[in-house]
């Protein structure tokens, strides 16, 4: 078996243009951006999250939630969530506007990851339209992962079930007041 | 079959030795989030030695509760109306009175690109990047671009400013020794050169492999 000059440059040059694909962060839209365009005119607000709150977002996500609010847009009984989540070592930044319990719209807007980056495809995120949490707070709707983004898919399955979780928690403060 | 053999195995002993490299340094940064090392900065005399540059900053590390995941990037606080607002390039940290963590807020979430300075004056605070400016009130919850004339007048405010380079954490030597970046602009050639040896190592060891069972070991 002998290796030409021919095949060993191209396969250097494979090696070398592999490179290319540990990009730095791919903005899709900026969450300013996202939030005009989904729910223009929303009044930016924080909810304040009790402790049971955060233990129960916690196994949501499966990791220390940091602090003690969370902020969205809201805009007639609609929610916006620009949410951060770790694929595999970057956060992926994710935009979810929230209808009622159901999912409205969901857009990657700032992908960092080297791989995964699928995820930001119209034709992944339209999958979630019209999701909602069951009883055991998952989604109540199987989505169909994509092959060599599972990490970056389950990232954004967390975002989704994180921002439906706070809009229930938006709605269960508002039907207290 | 004794040649290949031969390149084999001195090929392999050149290999080994940054493949030691890479798995120890690997099994760190598997775990730098674990055991700190990503919010953990390096010592001044090691920055000064390995980066050459100097990082004279107050530690916030030290004082920033411990689930600020960026410490080290940290520049500068600011004391508002019921608490502290820390000032990081990427994001703003917001701590209660009691120096808990109310929020960490990425600065792409403030209208500005990151965060170059920051001044409050009262209920107001000014954020402002290489060429905007925004102002907020102590809650961050809303951001009003700042025109051109008010940031004008704000020239000679007392700005809290990002002007030192960032803090270099364990996590950031770690990851330059993995991908061999002290090579500066051959490390990627190396990398590429040394994966390239693992392959032929792989393909001239199942070679050997196979030579070997033909002729029954001899």
């Amino acid at each position: 078996m002998t290796l030409s000059p021919r095949k060993a440059i191209a396969a250097w040059l494979a090696l070398v243009a592999s490179q290319v694909a540990f990009a730095a962060e791919i903005v899709h839209q900026s969450p300013q951006d996202f939030l005009d365009t989904a729910l223009p005119g929303c009044s930016q607000k924080a909810l304040w999250l009790k402790a049971d709150a955060r233990a129960e977002i916690e196994a949501l996500i499966e990791r220390p939630f940091p602090g003690v609010r969370a902020r969205y847009c809201d805009l007639d009984g609609k929610t916006a969530w620009i949410l951060d989540e770790i694929g595999k070592t970057e956060p992926i930044t994710s935009g979810i506007v929230v209808s009622r319990g159901q999912v409205e719209r969901v857009r990657v807007l700032v992908f960092r990851e080297s791989r995964g980056g699928e995820v930001h495809r119209e034709a992944f995120t339209r999958q979630y339209q019209e999701v909602a949490l069951d009883d055991r707070d998952l989604l109540d709707r199987n989505i169909d992962g994509i092959t060599g983004a599972t990490m970056s898919v389950s990232a954004v399955n967390r975002q989704v079930r994180l921002a439906l979780f706070l809009d229930r928690l938006v709605r269960e403060k508002q039907g207290d007041s | 079959m004794r040649a290949m053999a031969r390149w084999h195995r001195r090929v392999a002993l050149f290999v080994m030795a940054w493949l030691a490299v890479l798995a120890f340094t690997g099994i760190l940064v598997n775990h730098a989030n674990d055991w700190g090392l990503d919010r953990k900065p390096l010592a001044g005399s090691l920055q000064r030695m390995v980066y050459g540059v100097e990082d004279a900053r107050p530690d916030f590390c030290a004082t920033a509760p411990a689930d600020i995941a960026d410490c080290g990037s940290i520049f500068g606080s600011l004391a508002i109306p019921g608490g502290e607002l820390l000032l990081a390039e990427h994001s703003l940290i917001l701590l209660a009175e009691d120096g808990s963590l109310i929020e960490t807020l990425p600065a792409g979430q403030t209208g500005l690109q990151r965060l170059d300075a920051a001044y409050a004056e009262g209920d107001a605070v000014y954020l402002r990047d290489a060429g905007d400016t925004v102002l907020t009130t102590p809650d961050l919850l809303d951001f009003e671009p700042v025109g051109n004339e008010q940031a004008g007048r704000l020239v000679g405010a007392d700005w809290q400013v990002n002007d030192r380079v960032a803090a270099i954490t364990w996590e950031r030597l770690l990851l330059d020794l993995h991908a061999a970046r002290f090579l500066g602009p051959f490390a990627k050639a190396f990398n590429d050169i040394v994966g390239g040896l693992i392959l032929l190592l792989a393909v001239t060891g199942f070679w050997l492999h196979r030579i070997k069972s033909k002729t029954n070991g001899r």
